[in-house]
């Protein structure tokens, strides 16, 4: 069961069996926006 | 990246890892827009380089300008044999803002750094695992699978000692030899502080290699 550790407008991270996935999520193309920028380090800085 | 996380994977969906950086966005900043800007956008990637859990990169479809630098935040690239990498800023009359003039030439080497950077032009996964850019390649579809079935192989690993690794190659590689030599023993020695250490080397003793059960402190 995968367990939701953070999320945001455009990205969310799960963490499942010890695996956390960045999941990045502005479809169409995934076009790297400042605030998605943002986004990505808060999610690697979470803890 | 939380302290439950063994190791992480950077994933952009079945499509697409990432296309680029919003143009439309950055074609408004001015110069002083940007000089603002520019280190705090850097920053946000190094912030995934600085995870010290080892971290994959999940790559389907375009990995192009940010993606493909955010891809090279990661310490291994899984693409799809859909997919097409590159630097493109170049046709933008601009170069690549978010590491990838950096983190590109200490992956590939600094001229073929410089022919994908100067060239703009796009390569297949093909190419890319050639030239040690990507570590694996597979069918699109098992792009993720094959990322977290690597993932999994650090799970209840030695987690300190996979943090001193990661550290120990990349802060060495910012680095002289000699400093990057001083690194790895302060970091080496730093392991006999942990349980892990004493785990491992009494049960490779008793048991064999691969036998441990680490407990990650």
């Amino acid at each position: 069961m995968a367990t939701v550790l953070s999320e945001s407008e455009f990205i969310k991270v799960e963490l499942d069996a010890g695996v956390a996935v960045i999941n990045l999520m502005r479809p169409p193309m995934n076009a790297l926006n400042l605030q998605m920028q943002r986004e990505i380090a808060s999610a690697a800085f979470a803890n | 990246m939380h302290s439950d996380v063994d190791a992480v994977v950077l994933y952009g969906g079945p499509k697409v890892f990432a296309a680029g950086a919003d143009v439309k966005e950055m074609a408004q900043m001015t110069y002083a827009d940007m000089s603002s800007a520019a280190h705090s956008l850097q920053g946000a990637f190094d912030a995934v380089a600085k995870i010290s859990q080892p971290t994959i990169a999940a790559i389907t479809g375009f990995a192009l300008g940010g993606g493909l630098e955010l891809s090279m935040c990661a310490d291994f690239r899984v693409a799809g044999d859909n997919a097409k990498l590159g630097q493109p800023e170049i046709l933008l009359g601009i170069i690549p803002g978010a590491g990838g003039t950096q983190r590109l030439p200490r992956l590939v080497g600094p001229s073929k750094a410089k022919e994908l950077i100067f060239g703009g032009r796009m390569i297949s996964a093909d190419e890319a695992l050639e030239i040690g850019l990507v570590n694996k390649v597979c069918a699109p579809d098992d792009v993720l699978a094959i990322a977290l079935k690597w993932a999994g192989q650090f799970v209840g690993g030695p987690k300190i000692a996979l943090a001193a690794a990661k550290r120990a190659v990349d802060n060495g590689l910012d680095a002289s030899l000699s400093i990057g030599l001083s690194i790895e023993s302060t970091e080496f020695a730093a392991l006999f502080a942990t349980e892990d250490q004493s785990v491992g080397m009494n049960s490779f003793v008793n048991e064999g290699p691969g036998k441990a059960t680490f407990v990650g402190r």
